[in-house]
């Protein structure tokens, strides 16, 4: 094993996309403890987020809060959300008030006061009976005026402002302030198990029906290769289009299409080395033994087909993939509640041309880079396994 | 051909070595032979005795991770060893020829094969079409493919093994080569077919006076056709010696053993005598002699590097412990 | 030969056809032409009794591998009856256990194996299937049968590459051995194999047949090997049988003009050259054989006769026939 890495690793550049495979395999294993945020949470995310360039960080939400109190004891005391209130009448004809808040508090206006009354350190709209403090952190001092305070029914408006956070977006915001690194590394994770699962379901049919063809001859083999050739006639996509058409949206249902779509590779590379096989002496040996052909197929000529049959498998986990991109992509492949990679760009597509390039473009880099990182190790493990190139 | 005296080839002290993941493997270890104008000789040798290695070192054809480490390969007076690759090919098209096992891989198999053999004389020099013609028909049929003319046409599918065989042997002939090398030409033949190509090959050197070293496995073919036999074990040369010495005389342990090994040499039914052990893995092979693990007569001195003895000007056996006569 | 004959092949015959599939069977439906086909065996009559040694020796096309997978049941036959033990073979394949009684050894140790399987399930696998033995003994088994070929236990957890071919051949044996076959097929078991291993091989087999008791079809293009291990030889010429004799005589005085060809063209170890005579012809193609008898394009003693008539296969003494309508005469 060690050797069969050093072997491959001879290739520095497949070395490199063997790392990058892995780690989008990683990804698609561990998404929810590598990604900064959940992107299925809506709680976690908000409108106010919404297409922040890379780099940006994520604004914690300000907030008004209000209250109307009266001094009626010479006290009063009120809670509102994050803020409290309290009055206090210091001394006859004058109050007191302070406001304490988690954070500091971006504006406090007084509102409902009598004409007479006025507000130290504080400016009176021209018109309405609303006073805005200048430093909204100290106490504000109420001249009452002509009225007692007990009377006084008084309206208090705190305001927090929105501030930064330190969580930063790296790769930017969707249209519904999503993180988009997150919102990859999850798409990552639906694309790649779509792809993995679908190459290893059609790997498992076709390697079936290619040993069936190579084993029994004849018309089993004619109508399963015919088969083959039919639809290998008709371009991949339109298959997928046409199954997803008739079967709806799905993982399930996209499973079954990229099956449909990659059996007839695995069947014909499976069947050509199966007949290679079946002529070695090896396979007479089994026969003459009185094996069973379930066993001698499975146990015996299966694993010589293995070598071809992982390199295709590999190279097909990023035809797969890519199936699934261009499936998603047209909007027919996975339902919204699964964004994939490919609906992610779908998604950012329409913000192309409004300068937004981030919310189609990341996740198109992260799926060229997973494709390209996958097919460079599939190329590899075939030179690696083709004796010719072998020296 | 020249006239120029001294034997038409001198492969000296050659020693050609695979550079593995696993260490060095010496397949050709201080080899010395020659083959003289009009001679066929034989090298005679196991799976792994080095004697493809050493055709390929002749012929130029040794790629990497294999280089030839030292050693002299002079061809009339010439040394190959070093020599630019664009001469080699020259060389290799007109004064060495080379046939291999299995015709299939040398001759192509969507081309003509009048075109095939015409190949080889049009590629190194220019001839006029008719000249050509004449030459390969002449080739052909020098080698026995009845009515040449209309064979020219066909493709190689056509043919029989031994016809295929007998094609390979016509392209290699037609440019008049001064040494031919043919690796196990015969093995994948019939016996009757065999005995045919042996017999017209025998006559074309007579006849033309090149040089042959046939190579292969089987003593007895080789022992009908060879004027001299290389014996050759795991990489080194253990005996040279005219046929009628190395068949009739063998000195060397190993010579006398594979002789006896034969079931012809042995009453039938009987168990054949067998030489025990395995040869020894040529991957960092000392430079002992390489018998010794299976020979019954080694002693200490075996282990030390052992100089082939000169015993007569045909005749070098590469042992310390000669066994005196004919057992 | 009392007892049963362990195999008693008569007019034993294996046809492939050429041409298959809709097409052809249309074009021939319309034409009215026979199919093409090659007659693989023709015919072939013979009987091997039990530990008997018998060859089958020929060229190239000959037929001679086609019979041995007839025998070995790895090939259904086309007419003719094959017996085994007095049992048809049909009978005696339906039932795995009986069927185990006949085993090949192959000639290419390199493909005879499976590379991706361990010895040990290599030799072990089958005797474990069939309940010869059960799971838990399989290792001693290999154990046993390796040290009866000649290796060591360490060889249980190897794969195939890791051997020698000599070594991988003696597997291949030890193979065949484990489910206790009376029958043993070796099909050019030996021609793939190194001179100085092919003795080690051939004396393995010999010993084998002596301590089993095995009854052996060895098929081997190579007469010397032939001449030493079998006790009787049938020649075989483009899917007929030409001659069968005992070893002896066929060396000393072969009766058909083609055995006598091919012992002219063995390669003898000789230390001087040889006057090779020259061999006539080349070997007919197999798909358009020559009318009458096969042999009569490279024939010296041919007749007119020869190119009408299939000649019969006349028994010549008590224990060897030829099939030459002039066996009379030559010899």
């Amino acid at each position: 094993m060690t050797g069969f890495l050093k072997e491959f690793a001879e290739s520095r550049m497949a070395a490199a996309c063997l790392a990058l495979s892995l780690l989008f395999a990683a990804c698609a294993l561990f998404a929810p403890f590598i990604a900064p945020m959940n992107p299925y949470d809506l709680r976690a995310f908000s409108l106010d987020d919404a297409r922040l360039p890379p780099g940006s960080r994520q604004v914690e939400k300000g907030g008004l809060f209000r209250a109307t109190l009266s001094a009626r004891e010479g006290a009063a005391e009120e809670s509102e959300g994050a803020a409290t209130f309290r009055l206090v009448e210091e001394a006859p004809g004058r109050l007191l008030l302070t406001v304490e808040t988690e954070g500091t508090l971006g504006a406090l206006r007084i509102l409902g006061l009598p004409r007479d009354a006025s507000v130290e350190g504080a400016r009176r709209h021209p018109i309405r009976s609303e006073w805005t403090l200048a430093d909204p952190t100290a106490p504000a001092a109420i001249e009452t005026g002509a009225m007692t305070p007990a009377v006084l029914n008084l309206t208090v408006e705190a305001e927090l402002p929105a501030t930064a956070t330190d969580t930063r977006f790296a790769l930017g915001t969707d249209s519904y302030g999503r993180d988009m690194l997150s919102a990859i590394i999850y798409g990552i994770r639906i694309s790649f198990i779509v792809g993995a699962i679908g190459a290893v379901g059609s790997m498992a049919v076709g390697s079936a029906l290619g040993l069936a063809a190579a084993w029994f001859g004849g018309r089993v083999d004619a109508a399963i290769m015919r088969l083959a050739g039919f639809q290998l006639s008709i371009p991949s996509l339109m298959v997928g289009l046409l199954t997803l058409t008739i079967l709806g949206k799905g993982v399930d249902k996209i499973l079954i299409a990229i099956i449909l779509i990659q059996w007839t590779v695995f069947a014909r590379t499976t069947r050509s080395v199966a007949l290679a096989e079946l002529r070695s002496d090896y396979v007479d040996a089994a026969r003459g033994l009185r094996l069973s052909a379930v066993r001698i197929n499975l146990r015996h000529i299966l694993p010589n087909c293995l070598p071809p049959l992982l390199v295709i498998l590999t190279i097909n986990i990023a035809s797969a993939i890519t199936l699934e991109a261009s499936l998603s992509f047209l909007g027919v492949g996975l339902p919204l509640t699964q964004p994939s990679l490919g609906m992610l760009i779908a998604n950012g597509y329409e913000y192309m041309f409004s300068n937004l390039y981030w919310i189609a473009i990341f996740p198109g880099i992260a799926l060229m880079l997973m494709v390209v990182s996958i097919n460079v190790v599939g190329d590899r493990l075939r030179d690696m396994f083709n004796p010719q190139l072998k020296r | 051909m020249t006239d120029r005296t001294g034997p038409l080839l001198q492969v000296e002290r050659l020693n050609t070595s695979f550079e593995t993941r696993a260490g060095t493997v010496r397949s050709v270890r201080d080899v010395s032979f020659e083959v003289g104008r009009g001679e066929v000789v034989g090298i005679v040798g196991e799976s792994g005795s080095g004697k493809s290695v050493t055709g390929l070192s002749i012929l130029g054809l040794i790629e990497r991770p294999g280089r030839i480490v030292s050693g002299a390969i002079r061809f009339d007076g010439e040394d190959l060893v070093g020599m630019s690759e664009a001469r080699m090919r020259r060389m290799r098209g007109a004064r060495i020829a080379m046939v291999f096992q299995n015709p299939m891989m040398t001759l192509n198999p969507v081309q003509k094969i009048g075109a095939q053999i015409a190949e080889a004389l049009t590629e190194h020099a220019r001839l006029p079409a008719r000249e050509v013609r004449a030459r390969c028909i002449r080739a052909l049929e020098a080698v026995g493919i009845p009515s040449p003319e209309a064979r020219m046409e066909a493709y190689p599918h056509e043919f029989s093994g031994g016809m295929r065989q007998r094609i390979v042997i016509a392209a290699a002939l037609v440019t008049e080569p001064d040494l031919i090398i043919a690796d196990e030409p015969t093995t994948a033949l019939d016996v009757t077919i065999q005995a045919q190509i042996i017999h017209q090959m025998r006559r074309l050197i007579d006849e033309t006076g090149a040089g042959l070293i046939w190579i292969s496995h089987d003593l007895a073919t080789l022992s009908e056709l060879a004027d001299r036999i290389v014996v050759m074990y795991a990489g080194t040369v253990v005996e040279t010696g005219t046929t009628a010495e190395i068949i009739g005389a063998p000195r060397h342990p190993y010579t006398r053993q594979l002789l006896a090994s034969v079931p012809s040499a042995n009453a039938p039914g009987r168990p054949l005598r067998q030489i025990p052990g395995m040869m020894p893995s040529l991957l960092d092979i000392g430079d002992g002699c390489p018998f010794a693990s299976r020979c019954e007569r080694r002693t200490e001195g075996c282990a030390r590097p052992v100089p082939p003895a000169v015993l007569s000007e045909t005749r070098t056996v590469r042992c310390l412990n000669l066994p005196e006569d004919r057992p | 030969m009392t007892s049963v004959p362990m195999i008693a092949a008569h007019e034993l015959s294996k046809v492939f056809p050429l041409e298959r599939g809709l097409w052809s069977a249309l074009s021939r439906k319309l034409s009215g032409r026979p199919p093409r086909r090659v007659q693989a065996v023709d015919r072939v009559s013979f009987e091997v009794a039990p530990g008997e040694t018998v060859g089958i020796v020929g060229e190239s096309g000959c037929g001679k591998s086609t019979l041995a997978k007839m025998l070995a049941g790895l090939s259904g036959t086309n007419g003719g009856e094959l017996l085994l033990r007095g049992r048809p073979l049909a009978e005696v394949m339906s039932d795995p256990r009986q069927a185990l009684k006949v085993q090949m050894i192959f000639q290419d140790p390199q493909s005879s194996l499976n590379a991706r399987m361990k010895v040990v399930d290599i030799v072990g696998e089958a005797p474990v299937v069939h309940g010869l033995i059960p799971r838990a003994e399989k290792e001693a088994r290999v154990r046993a049968m390796l040290e009866r070929v000649g290796l060591g236990p360490e060889a249980l957890h190897r794969y195939p590459h890791q051997f020698s071919g000599g070594q991988r051949q003696r597997i291949g044996i030890a193979r065949a051995l484990a489910v206790e076959p009376e029958l043993l097929i070796c099909d050019e078991s030996v021609a793939a194999l190194d001179v100085s291993v092919q003795a080690q091989i051939i004396n393995l087999l010999m010993e084998l047949r002596r301590d089993l008791g095995l009854t052996m079809l060895f098929i081997s293009h190579d007469l010397s090997v032939i001449r030493h291990i079998c006790d009787r030889v049938i020649v075989m010429y483009l899917g007929r049988a030409v001659e069968i004799a005992p070893t002896d005589a066929l060396f000393a005085d072969p009766r058909h003009p083609y055995t006598r060809m091919l012992l002219a063209g063995m390669p003898r170890i000789s230390t001087e050259r040889r006057a090779f005579l020259e061999v006539a012809g080349e070997i007919p193609s197999p798909l358009a054989p020559p009318a009458g008898c096969h042999f009569h394009p490279r024939c010296q003693f041919r007749t007119e006769e020869c190119l009408a008539q299939r000649p019969p296969l006349d028994p010549v003494d008590a224990r060897r026939s030829a099939a030459c309508l002039r066996w009379r005469e030559i010899g």
